[in-house]
């Protein structure tokens, strides 16, 4: 009861997907893949955690692959709490149908009662991370285009790891929409490092803005979308980039 | 003919030091002689939170002033379905009139008070302090950041007074309804059994919490949403609008539509202060416990006495 008027029915809570795009082609096979997975045990692991000591966010992970087509990863569950995911190893080879994985994730970035995967009430923009060693071999821009076109995807915090010397920047660019949102890994045996930092790091940072973007109407995503977007990413670079630098990395997880 | 209204300010402005940038407003709200009358109008607007719309609560307060003043011309232009011939050419003009209303309104405050470059360098300076992990970067983006405020203000000076805007004009024998951005108008009958939201099918969120259309953009009249409808003589409906601060808190709709038939019953059963006392109670609560802890709104309309 608040005061004279009963208040009946339950408060939306925050809810909040994190998606993997990961490029499963050929030329990943090896310790890349074995990075990555690596990497994604590690990151599950931490946003169990990160669900624990949240109030008003739960976050869910999902992990789409790529390469001769694309495919979720647990396909009859594939946005899962992390308390259920139990990740069974990605396995890379053949092309990298980066267009594929664009049609795949534009439907499931709308309403639940679109099909698609964000809540009506409660829902926050997702984050995204783009995961590639290699140039798309199929005409992916016409996907990506419609993707982009997507209000959830325009909100989303994006960012990508471009992984060796043959990575194409210029899509991952295309894709994150900023050029600092790109993460470089020469060194393979810092993929598993990367990836879990940044998936901590870039959920974080987008449950944080986005609860103040609700708190003052339109601060995070509303109008000012661009700046702050531009803001997020600065401050994940930040983050990222000193805690990749910290010897003592390890000990975090 | 009966409505209430009711508004508060959201714990998330409170600590922001922010200014209510809600707006309510409803008529006859109380008024024993204004509730003879055939018509009632209820408005909500809220204002944009971030920082850039620092006058906001100014431009949804103007809202429901202007709205208020055309909606009651409609309706004793208009005291009838019969009387309307041409229902396009209403919403159409309804549309343009409550723009160019507005807009001059907001030119007057500006004329009034103009905007100035400690305006936007207190924009700058509220970022700036948000986020102190970026301190070094903000500093070298200050400057930029100040030049782009100032460059979007001369462009479009009514940005900084941005706001949603939800109205209902309730006659005897129609409604006529307009939404530009989020909150909700909710329509229900006597039983409480049948509920309706309107404009849920163009509003739909394709996009995260925040993502609002405005009257401050330029493409406000094509987004402005609007609805026109025959009502039953005598038959016994209610509105319901309210802004994002109270439909986005509950986890679904039938959560909202039980809080409505509990607000309506209450308000039927007290005397028209007691009960607008108590909505303000029931809203200051819900913003209280939602996520958002936005400001909240909302204007309850009614066409019986009896409902």
């Amino acid at each position: 009861m608040s005061g004279k008027i009963e208040m009946v029915g339950e408060f939306a809570q925050g809810e909040m997907a994190v998606i993997a795009m990961i490029d499963t082609s050929g030329s990943m096979m090896g310790e890349k893949i074995g990075q990555v997975n690596d990497g994604m045990r590690h990151a599950i692991e931490f946003l169990k955690e990160f669900n624990d000591n949240s109030i008003d966010v739960a976050v869910k992970i999902a992990c789409l692959t790529f390469s001769s087509g694309a495919e979720w990863v647990n396909k009859s569950k594939p946005l899962q709490d992390p308390e259920e995911v139990v990740w069974n190893d990605i396995h890379a080879g053949g092309f990298t149908e980066f267009g594929a994985a664009c049609k795949k994730m534009k439907d499931v970035l709308t309403i639940e009662e679109k099909g698609g995967w964000m809540k009506n009430r409660g829902g926050i923009a997702p984050v995204l991370i783009l995961i590639s060693d290699g140039q798309p071999t199929d005409e992916y821009q016409g996907s990506l285009g419609t993707l982009k076109k997507r209000g959830w995807f325009k909100g989303a915090l994006k960012t990508a790891i471009a992984i060796g010397n043959d990575a194409d920047r210029e899509m991952l660019k295309e894709f994150t929409g900023h050029d600092e949102a790109i993460f470089d890994v020469y060194a393979f045996q810092d993929l598993s490092k990367v990836i879990r930092k940044l998936v901590v790091t870039a959920s974080m940072v987008q449950s944080q803005t986005t609860s103040l973007s609700h708190g003052q109407g339109d601060e995070g995503f509303g109008l000012d979308v661009e700046k702050a977007q531009e803001e997020q990413i600065k401050q994940l670079k930040e983050s990222v980039e000193a805690s990749l630098d910290d010897a003592d990395l390890a000990d975090d997880f | 003919m009966k409505s209430v209204h009711a508004s508060c300010i959201g714990n998330a402005h409170v600590k922001l030091k922010k200014p209510k940038q809600d707006a309510s407003f409803s008529f006859p709200s109380g008024d024993p002689e204004a509730e003879k009358k055939s018509y009632a109008i209820g408005i909500v607007a809220d204002g944009h939170g971030s920082s850039r719309y620092f006058r906001s609560h100014i431009g949804a307060d103007i809202a429901t002033k202007v709205v208020f003043e055309i909606l009651e011309h409609v309706a004793q232009q208009y005291p009838s379905f019969e009387s309307i011939t041409d229902s396009h050419e209403l919403i159409k003009n309804t549309k343009i009139t409550i723009l160019a209303k507005w807009a001059r309104a907001v030119r007057g405050h500006l004329a009034d008070q103009p905007v100035t470059e400690n305006d936007f360098k207190r924009v700058v300076k509220e970022d700036t302090g948000k986020d102190q992990a970026n301190k070094k970067i903000e500093k070298t983006g200050s400057a930029e950041r100040l030049k782009k405020l100032q460059t979007d203000h001369e462009r479009n000076p009514y940005k900084t007074y941005g706001t949603t805007l939800l109205a209902t004009l309730l006659a005897e024998d129609y409604h006529l309804s307009i939404q530009l951005g989020d909150g909700q108008i909710i329509t229900f009958d006597a039983s409480f059994a049948t509920n309706r939201m309107l404009h849920q099918s163009d509003l739909l969120h394709e996009g995260p919490h925040g993502l609002t259309d405005s009257l401050c953009t330029i493409d406000a009249y094509a987004n402005m949403k609007a609805t026109f409808e025959p009502i039953k003589k005598d038959e016994r409906i209610g509105f319901f609008l309210c802004t994002d601060g109270v439909s986005e808190a509950f986890s679904t709709d039938a959560s909202l539509y039980a809080n409505i038939k509990n607000i309506t019953q209450a308000y039927l059963k007290m005397q028209h202060t007691e009960a607008a006392e108590a909505i303000f109670e029931w809203i200051q609560h819900v913003s209280s416990r939602s996520l958002a802890k936005d400001d909240a709104s909302l204007a309850l309309l009614l066409t019986h006495e009896d409902f």
